[in-house]
């Protein structure tokens, strides 16, 4: 799971409002090799829950000196943008779980896939 | 009003909890199952998807709910896919090369609202087995779009060319489709793709017809009680259609008017038989005279009946069979010439499959390769061996569709998902396919 997916994921117990971000517990966290695409990472950027993506990327270690707030004129800051190229591609958690911030319901991740099944259906 | 909504309510949970629990069985585990069978080289792209997924943006965001084992994750590096599916040894599969993909229930996607550029929804509706939950599956889709996002959704297609449905509600064997080289005659000749969830009873019992509407003492039948596959499916084609709960608990009386009305005819027509049902252990059906409304409650006099015939059967899930048994003459579309299919269980308990056609010929023109249908999802995983086959079968492989006629899918969402405008809509590989936008409702 990269941190960008991470940015997208919230919780859906029932009963949960806001369920987002998600707390990131990592046991294994893998670092990648991504081709850096600066059109992408300069249209992603308005997607993102910012604050949400430096705070997860801190958890994990690899926060890369983000600022906590977008700065303006960052299109054409290419040494911000290859940064948060890194902390949205590059990251990736492959083991650890994902903990809901207002239930505390823990979604595991194996082998990089987050299972956000809320409970097993009995058979 | 408000024992109208408990009762309602409880309906839809009694609903609900079987569709749940028919979709385990008849989905997520044969998914679970034939997995590891499914073969990527087999199988291309549709150019359809593929056009749509070209088309979007850099940078666009885009969800593939229902990835399977991640066909479309690798189009348009452009772009950034997500993909989810409830069957864990898909989504590995779809890892392998890499892809961010999860496990996840397509009633509850675990994103953000309004995160996504896009979304891909390709075969997955037909797989849920009430309206209520297609339209539920619809709307989470919705709501993790943008506004002025689209999405692509595929659904099998009643109006097929060389497959025929009988019925909407289908339990069709894995890979059953015999354009194999590795099929014997005897396998292709003596396989049919699909099984009507109410050929079965008919065929099983065929005494069963003419039995139940002079009586509904299915207790003369325990071996159809015994066994979770028979209760699927009866329960498959009741779900939509017998009680029809519509999807909006707030819509008022005539909603609740017409469960109740579909009830009492249902009750009409046991009372013309015999009520030989025994007094078993009542459930929440017990209450219904208490949960009925005055004017709701002057059926002729009835309503104590209606308790009296509902209850027992609720607690085993023969309501939704006996209902099925009654109402479905109603719901019969065209009964297809020279399919006859056979389920039986032997006294063993060990289950046998053998399906008789009459019509041989109609197996050959189906069986000519046909190279079209093979890019469909369902035609697309690897071909199982005749022994794979036969186990696959015994196995319980057979998956739960609602196959879906002409204008189906558009109107659902017109009708349901008012935030959805349906862009465009079209036949394509078996499948009927929507491209739907979502737009701004304004703010009342």
């Amino acid at each position: 799971m990269k941190l960008l997916t991470h940015n997208m994921l919230r919780s859906h117990v029932s009963g949960v409002t806001r369920g987002f971000p998600l707390i990131i517990r990592a046991d294994e966290v893998k670092l990648n090799s991504v081709d850096f695409n600066r059109e992408f990472v300069t249209r992603m950027i308005p997607k993102l829950e910012w604050e949400a993506l430096v705070q997860s990327a801190e958890s994990l270690g690899h926060g890369s000196d983000l600022p906590r707030e977008l700065v303006s004129g960052y299109e054409n800051d290419e040494e911000f943008l290859k940064k948060v190229h890194h902390v949205l591609l590059e990251v990736e958690v492959l083991e650890g779980a994902l903990k809901c911030p207002e239930s505390g319901t823990e979604f595991p991740i194996n082998r990089g896939i987050p299972n956000m099944l809320i409970n097993e259906e009995e058979s | 009003m408000q024992a109208f909504q408990i009762f309602n309510d409880k309906v839809r949970q009694a609903m609900e909890k079987e569709a749940s629990r028919l979709e385990r069985q008849h989905v997520h585990k044969v998914y679970e199952k034939i997995a590891p069978y499914f073969n990527d080289k087999r199988y291309k792209a549709w150019p359809k998807v593929q056009e749509f997924l070209l088309a979007q943006e850099p940078g666009s965001l885009i969800a593939d709910i229902g990835c399977g084992n991640g066909k479309y994750l690798h189009i348009n590096s452009q772009t950034y896919k997500v993909g989810c599916d409830y069957c864990l040894p898909l989504v590995k599969a779809a890892r392998n090369p890499g892809y961010e993909v999860m496990v996840c229930d397509g009633l509850q996607l675990p994103y953000r609202d309004g995160c996504f550029d896009a979304a891909l929804s390709i075969a997955v509706i037909h797989h849920f087995s009430t309206k209520e939950r297609r339209v539920l599956a619809l709307k989470e889709m919705t709501r993790i779009l943008k506004v002025g996002g689209q999405m692509m959704i595929y659904v099998w297609a009643m109006e097929q060319k060389r497959r025929k449905f009988e019925k909407q509600d289908l339990l069709i064997p894995w890979n059953i489709e015999p354009n194999t080289k590795n099929l014997s005659d005897k396998m292709r000749n003596s396989l049919q793709p699909h099984l009507s969830l109410n050929q079965h009873f008919n065929n099983v019992h065929p005494s069963t017809k003419e039995r139940t509407k002079s009586s509904l003492s299915l207790d003369n039948q325990p071996s159809l009680y015994q066994n979770g596959l028979y209760k699927s499916k009866f329960l498959a084609r009741s779900l939509d259609s017998v009680l029809n709960v519509t999807l909006d608990s707030g819509e008022g009386e005539r909603d609740h008017g017409s469960i109740f009305r579909r009830l009492y005819n249902l009750c009409i027509n046991i009372k013309r038989g015999r009520n030989t049902f025994s007094s078993k252990t009542l459930p929440f059906f017990r209450n219904i005279g208490d949960f009925a409304p005055n004017h709701m409650q002057n059926f002729e006099n009835n309503t104590n009946t209606v308790v009296e015939l509902l209850s027992p059967p609720i607690t085993n899930m023969t309501f939704w069979k006996s209902a099925t048994v009654e109402l479905g003459n109603d719901f019969n579309v065209v009964p297809l010439p020279g399919l006859g299919s056979t389920y039986m269980e032997s006294n063993t308990g060990k289950r046998n499959f053998t399906i008789n056609s009459a019509n041989p010929s109609e197996n050959k023109t189906r069986n000519k390769g046909d190279k079209s249908l093979m890019n469909c999802r369902s035609d697309y995983e690897s071909v199982p061996t005749d022994h794979q086959l036969l186990q696959g079968v015994n196995n319980g492989c057979l998956r739960y569709y609602h196959i879906f006629k002409q204008g189906e899918l558009s109107d659902l969402i017109e009708q349901c998902i008012p935030e959805l405008r349906v862009v465009q809509t079209f036949f394509d590989h078996s499948n009927w396919c929507v491209i739907a936008e979502k737009i701004q409702l304004p703010k009342v």
